[in-house]
């Protein structure tokens, strides 16, 4: 595992993500052309953010790198059927997403989202317990992420580690954006009396 | 939730820590893009699309083109069952009222189709003196000597009347005055002659002095020795009576038997346009029962290929305005023959006017046989159904054994003092230069231009 990167991604990830539309298309258009360097250049642009994505939905580096190549195998081949309605990463984040769905559901591999797979820590400097438990929190905070429903969990996830804005999960979701923002609302809620209830919990383990 | 809350939940889930993908993940990705898969599938995608458009375009096509042709099809039906519906027989033509031996069944104004079903037979043999006898019947000939004239429209129509023209508005011949096996006035029930068809050909006169027939299966005369009478009669420079010619026989002589071998029996059915008719309605239907040949030992008695044969004959009365029996007398005489014997090959030609429109699949004429058969005894059904379509066909474009069937029919009524004697003579002329090993068609050749030339001789001599 390499060394952590800060989340978001947005300054060094997204400002190759977000390309303009202008651009985007051009490069869609290149591909569509058979242009390899074109595909070579999508994947330069947005495998990082994929990666990132779905490292935030599973939590295991390895795992994540599978869940990527996965993703962007399902790209090529549904790429003939890319309308260019939404913006191309909304668009590979939508395969991602439903990438890591199949994975938790297929039985053998199902990724247990009540005992979370351990961090491995790049930096075991003395601060290790600080990362410790910042990464434990981390933990706690995505597997209630993923306890939410399924119109919760995707649009928390789309729009904090996906990185795509309400309107872009409003136009992926086809409802409006106010709807969104009261999805968003309804996910904080349950979120923190998820949190909460195990921080409770933790303090009362303390205290015996 | 307070503001605070929500903002730190936010900061959490925003400030998740993530870990730089694995090193050689970029070139995993990229190894994986299909080298051709991108263009290939959006080519064949655009390619896909077409086809589905192009597919959809015909199918459209297709759908409007077979809607339309229905639509049209109801339409020219409708039109064709109102012109039936007021369809007035031709001025030629003559409506004869039921037999008296309908059935209920047949009888009913309800059934498109309607069965010729006849009596069991009563030959002509049987018939004749009796016939002879009959003064009424003698009355009518004299009085009604119109009707000697036989059927077939030639060319020149017009001076010669149909067969089944009949202006006289007395009532029909009953069959019953021309069948009654004794003298006694009072008539015996009828065998119908012709069929229970609303407008058919009329008994005529000049059956009633028919020769007797030696040999007839169901009816039909296949006298072989009336053709010898009647080319021996014009070698000898005379032209045959009129009384003597058994034009049902000369269909018979001409239709032959059969050229290819027969399991059991056979029926067939065929219809053309008249060899030299000009009425554009008019159509000849042959039927044909060809049975198993054996070979005889001389002396030998033919063995039966079947029992309890009987015959059915139909005509469909929205398709045909007339029909008659060509050297009959409407219809069969009979549609029971107890037994058919091997070697038998038995024709009846049908002359019938086909009503001015109808649907090429129209039905015109069903023949129905059916046999015991004596190898195993099985009850079997043969059926054969002309529709409006079979008819379509040009007397050229027919069978040579059809051909020569009809053309002798049309031969034997110029016998007996019809027109049209020349081309009856040019017809079997090209029918025999058509096929020189036919002798039988060598033969109507020959004797249809000795009749041309008797006739053009006899009017030569009444100028």
């Amino acid at each position: 595992m390499s060394r952590v990167a800060p989340f978001p991604a947005r300054a060094a990830e997204q400002d190759d993500v977000a390309a303009p539309f202008g651009e985007e298309r051009r490069l869609l258009a290149a591909i569509r052309a058979g242009d390899r360097m074109a595909a070579e250049e999508l994947v330069e642009r947005t495998y990082s953010a994929v990666y990132a994505s779905l490292y935030r939905l599973c939590g295991d580096g390895d795992l994540a790198a599978d869940l990527t190549q996965e993703t962007y195998q399902k790209a090529w081949a549904a790429l003939p059927n890319f309308d260019g309605r939404s913006q191309l990463f909304t668009w590979l984040y939508r395969i991602a997403y439903t990438t890591f769905l199949n994975h938790i559901r297929r039985p053998r591999r199902m990724t247990s989202l009540d005992e979370p797979n351990t961090l491995e820590p790049c930096d075991t400097r003395p601060s290790a317990d600080q990362v410790l438990s910042d990464q434990q929190e981390a933990e706690r905070l995505r597997a209630a992420v993923l306890q939410l429903p399924e119109d919760l969990r995707f649009t928390v996830t789309a729009h904090f580690w996906g990185g795509l804005a309400v309107k872009e999960i409003a136009a992926i979701e086809e409802i409006t954006t106010v709807a969104i923002r009261k999805r968003l609302h309804r996910a904080f809620t349950i979120l923190e009396a998820a949190i909460g209830d195990v921080e409770d919990d933790d303090e009362s383990e303390d205290e015996s | 939730m307070n503001p605070k809350t929500k903002a730190d939940l936010q900061r959490k889930l925003t400030l998740a820590q993530v870990p730089k993908p694995p090193a050689d993940l970029a070139d995993r990705i990229k190894r994986d893009i299909p080298p051709h898969l991108v263009m290939g599938v959006s080519s064949d995608r655009a390619r896909f699309n077409r086809s589905i458009f192009f597919d959809m375009r015909v199918a459209a096509s297709v759908l409007l083109l077979v809607t339309s042709a229905f639509f049209a099809l109801q339409f020219f039906s409708r039109v064709d069952h109102a012109k039936i519906a007021n369809f007035e027989p031709r001025p030629g033509m003559r409506a004869i009222a039921q037999p008296a031996t309908l059935t209920a069944e047949t009888a009913s104004a309800s059934e498109p189709l309607q069965v010729a079903r006849l009596e069991p037979p009563v030959t002509r043999q049987a018939e004749m003196p009796s016939i002879v006898n009959t003064g009424r019947a003698k009355d009518r000939r004299e009085a009604a000597p119109t009707r000697n004239e036989p059927l077939l429209a030639y060319d020149a129509v017009q001076e010669a009347r149909p067969l089944v023209a009949d202006a006289t508005p007395e009532p029909p011949i009953a069959r019953e005055e021309i069948s009654v096996p004794a003298p006694a006035a009072a008539p015996a029930p009828a065998p119908v002659l012709g069929g229970t068809f609303g407008y058919m050909a009329e008994a005529k006169a000049s059956d009633i002095a028919m020769p007797q027939r030696a040999e007839s299966v169901f009816g039909i005369s296949v006298d072989q020795r009336a053709f010898e009478r009647i080319k021996s009669a014009i070698e000898h420079g005379a032209q045959p009576e009129s009384a003597s010619i058994d034009v049902a026989a000369l269909v018979n002589y001409f239709a032959g038997s059969a050229k290819r071998e027969t399991h059991d029996v056979r029926l067939d059915a065929e219809g053309s346009t008249a060899p030299v008719v000009s009425d554009a309605a008019r159509r000849m239907v042959r039927m044909t029962i060809d049975t198993a040949t054996a070979e005889l030992a001389p002396g030998a008695s033919t063995p039966p290929v079947a029992t309890e044969a009987s015959l059915e004959v139909e005509f469909d009365k929205s398709a045909v305005a007339a029909f008659h029996l060509v050297g009959g007398d409407g219809s069969l005489h009979s549609t029971i023959e107890p037994t058919l014997l091997k070697n038998t090959s038995v024709t009846a030609l049908y002359d019938i006017e086909l009503v001015p429109r109808g649907t090429s699949w129209q039905r015109v004429a069903t023949f129905r046989l059916k046999y015991k058969s004596v190898t195993d005894g099985r009850q079997i059904t043969l059926e054969k159904t002309l529709r409006r379509r079979d008819l379509e066909k040009t007397w050229i474009a027919a069978s040579r054994r059809h051909r020569l069937a009809s053309l002798g029919a049309v031969w034997g009524e110029t016998l007996k003092g019809m027109a049209g004697a020349n081309d009856v003579a040019r017809r079997a002329e090209e029918l025999a230069l058509q096929a020189p090993e036919d002798a039988k068609a060598r033969e109507l050749a020959d004797v249809a231009n000795a009749t041309s030339q008797l006739r053009g001789s006899a009017s030569g001599s009444a100028r």
